[in-house]
């Protein structure tokens, strides 16, 4: 008898699939639809759960975007607290699709609106990224003219990256009626007033979210081709909700339906993948050993966890780092029933002798390498001294050496690995300029330094009498 | 009994030890100073040990022994109050401006834009991390005598007729340099609040444009016939007898009040300069 599910491998099934592997150890769980190269330029963009995939992308040698860095000097700390180094471009959390199309359409056209500057206590807040600045600005103007500078920004990001990740956060938004602007935080939290007669309360659907996502491809495509998209779901639920019901139901809904979207969105188009990290964080199979004590803060080890699932499929494509290689395939358990403790015993110690005639089988490989390369070598230093029998070989190892010659060399696909990523990084400068200007810097420091050393030698030699 | 003054810091501390060897003003009997004074990067090797700064390395020993008088350490318990005069303690304008700018309602932006809360805690995590506070929390975390901070001067004005500087408009944008120095004090006094630690900036009568030293008050190395193999023109950081003495004279005044009046003899009449 034969059912369509009879030839199904293991992950198709939850018993095999989910019960019986272990978390850690999970197996195609995802298939990339397009590669991730380090030298493409990476853009990301969501909820706050994305900050730790452009964390871990860069840790992991990829070319991130951040066409808004800080000043050097700055510590990373400090950096973060103005919303510097989080995101490719200084957005701040970005909740909804509908704020990712605003932030498109905003940046395409140079649009600022003066209404989305909120107050609070004499300071001003850029009401589409109220957290970029803690204490607020000094104006309006400064507001305005900072977010000015962030929407060329965003279009020159938009216009550039190869691939952008998005993590969809929220279902639920509060958008301003007289304008239909949607905002990132209901006013009156951070700053701004809640009034019922300006702004209102909206929960997302699929199909708008589905069609917010969609013009917001159509729209950065037709400026940029080749960009590619990979979505992805917050696995962490909503602090609270505005929706008449309980958070836990507000949260299944709004994750439900971003999930379906990203769904629809990954099956209608090639230039779209979904990659499940809230599968990976949210279900069952992780009995919520990836979640903080609060239930909502995702541990690093979650975070580790997703990022693993993720380069086991984007290795880049140069070499691939040690760590990130693929972990061993979990080994199928019984299906059929549970063993007991003697046949566990048993395959135990039947697994400890393969795995002693392993290493046995290994020790005489590695042997017969070793005697055949011994006799490799005595026969190339005969040849050597019998260059006219060896005539054929030597001319097979010419033309080998002439088609390694004629593709590229290693050290020309580093060098277009090294454009593509200073291309990525935005910067034209060469390695000469660097090293002029370092010179220049060294010999200006030498010459302060001496200065320095003179006037303290001037200021505490003994006077001459 | 007379007060025994510690005075810790990089070269700034030339200014003030020649100001001091030079022009001393009328303190009361007893009152003494000892210097301390080696570049930044060779201060970092002392360290702490018990109640004793000691030299990690041998220039820096060669300079503290050089500069005080033959002490090779510095025990803080002989002393009843501290000076910590520079050592990465102070306001770069050009630094910290390097590619960015803030928003002016007069002119283009040269520069990324900033905001001024940016700008604020940017200089304030710059003075927070400098050589100067990491010495003077060692010596609170060991002793409770009154330590001060002494920021080291602004660049000397002469470097805006340099080449990088020409045709920047910023750099004669006076409510732009306003509203850096202005962060740049609103800084230093979070942290001299947060630390307990008082502050003096320099003195008003030696700034010229915004964030920058009167040339007047600017070192030149050729007063002091120095032997600079390198090709600077001047100085663009220190300060000249004439600063110094200023200096001095501020921070006596305010060790004479931390001390309840330990050390000048007399109301101070400022020296009319030569």
């Amino acid at each position: 008898m034969k059912s369509p599910y009879t030839d199904l491998p293991p992950e198709r099934f939850w018993r095999s699939g989910v019960s019986e592997t272990h978390p850690l150890l999970v197996q195609n769980l995802y298939k990339k639809k397009f590669d991730i190269g380090r030298g493409d330029k990476i853009a990301t963009a969501g909820s706050c759960f994305a900050q730790h995939v452009a964390n871990h992308l860069r840790d992991n040698g990829f070319s991130v975007m951040d066409v808004e860095p800080p000043p050097e000097i700055l510590s990373e700390e400090v950096a973060k607290k103005f919303g510097y180094k989080i995101y490719s471009a200084r957005y701040g959390n970005i909740y909804t699709v509908r704020q990712l199309l605003q932030l498109a359409h905003d940046a395409d056209k140079g649009a600022v609106d003066e209404n989305d500057v909120w107050e609070k206590d004499g300071r001003f807040y850029d009401a589409l990224r109220p957290n970029i600045e803690s204490d607020g600005f000094e104006s309006v103007h400064e507001t305005i003219a900072l977010r000015r500078q962030h929407l060329a920004s965003v279009k020159d990001l938009f216009a550039e990256m190869d691939v952008f990740i998005f993590t969809l956060g929220l279902t639920e938004a509060w958008i301003n009626k007289r304008t239909g602007r949607v905002y990132p935080t209901a006013p009156g939290t951070i700053a701004g007033n809640y009034d019922p007669e300006i702004y209102e309360f909206h929960n997302f659907s699929v199909d708008e979210i589905v069609a917010d996502f969609t013009e917001f491809s159509k729209l950065v495509r037709a400026a940029n081709r080749k960009c590619q998209f990979i979505l992805t779901v917050s696995p962490v639920p909503l602090t609270a909700t505005a929706a008449d019901e309980h958070v836990l139901l507000a949260t299944t809904y709004s994750k439900s339906v971003l999930r379906a979207a990203a769904g629809a969105l990954a099956k209608r188009s090639s230039r779209i993948d979904y990659f499940p990290s809230y599968e990976i964080i949210a279900s069952p199979w992780s009995k919520g050993f990836f979640y903080e004590p609060n239930m909502r803060s995702v541990s690093p080890a979650g975070v580790e966890a997703v990022m693993r699932v993720f380069f086991s499929e984007h290795a880049g494509r140069g070499p691939k780092q040690s760590g990130l290689a693929k972990r061993p395939a979990a080994r199928p358990k019984p299906a059929v029933k549970e063993l007991s403790w003697k046949e566990r015993k048993e395959r135990q110690e039947a697994a400890k002798a393969e795995a002693e005639a392993k290493r046995e089988a290994w020790k005489q490989r590695k042997e017969t390498a070793k005697v055949t390369a011994a006799a490799k070598a005595a026969s190339r230093s005969e040849q050597k001294q019998t260059p006219k029998a060896a005539d054929g070989k030597a001319k097979t190892w010419k033309r080998r050496k002439q088609a390694e010659k004629a593709a590229p060399s290693k050290t020309e696909a580093w060098k277009e690995r090294k454009q593509a990523a200073k291309a990525a990084a935005g910067t034209t400068e060469t390695w000469k300029d660097r090293k002029q200007a370092a010179k220049k810097t060294k010999a200006e420091k030498t010459a302060e330094d001496a200065i320095c050393e003179d006037l303290i030698l001037e200021a505490f030699a003994p006077k001459k009498k | 009994m007379g007060l025994s003054l510690c005075l810790i810091g990089n070269s700034h501390v030339a200014a003030v030890k020649l100001a001091w060897s030079n022009r001393a003003p009328a303190v009361l009997p007893g009152f003494a100073i000892d210097f301390f004074s080696a570049g930044v990067r060779l201060m970092e090797h002392m360290e702490l040990e018990g109640t004793t700064f000691v030299c990690k390395d041998d220039e820096l020993r060669e300079k503290i022994a050089f500069t005080s008088g033959g002490l090779e350490s510095i025990d803080l318990t002989k002393y009843d109050a501290f000076v910590v005069i520079g050592a990465g303690f102070g306001l770069d304008v050009s630094g910290v401006c390097d590619g960015y700018d803030l928003v002016s309602p007069t002119r283009a932006p040269e520069g990324t834009l900033i905001s001024r809360s940016f700008l604020t805690a940017t200089i304030e995590a710059n003075l927070e991390s400098s050589l100067a506070m990491s010495i003077a929390d060692k010596i609170k975390s060991v002793c409770d005598k009154p330590i001060l901070l002494c920021a080291a001067p602004y660049l000397s004005e002469r470097i805006l007729s340099e080449e990088q500087f020409r045709g920047q408009m910023r750099y004669e944008d006076f409510d732009f340099l306003n509203t850096v120095v202005a962060a740049a004090k609103e800084a230093g006094a979070r942290i001299s609040a947060r630390h307990k630690l008082p502050l003096i900036w320099q003195k008003e009568e030696t700034v010229g444009v915004p964030g920058f030293t009167k040339a007047s008050y600017g070192l030149n190395p050729a007063r002091f016939d120095m032997k600079i193999s390198a090709p600077l023109e001047f100085d663009r950081r220190h300060g000249n007898e004439d600063y110094g003495y200023l200096m001095l004279m501020a921070m006596l005044r305010e060790v004479h009040e931390l001390t309840d009046g330990r050390v000048l003899a007399n109301a101070p009449a400022e020296k009319k300069l030569a």
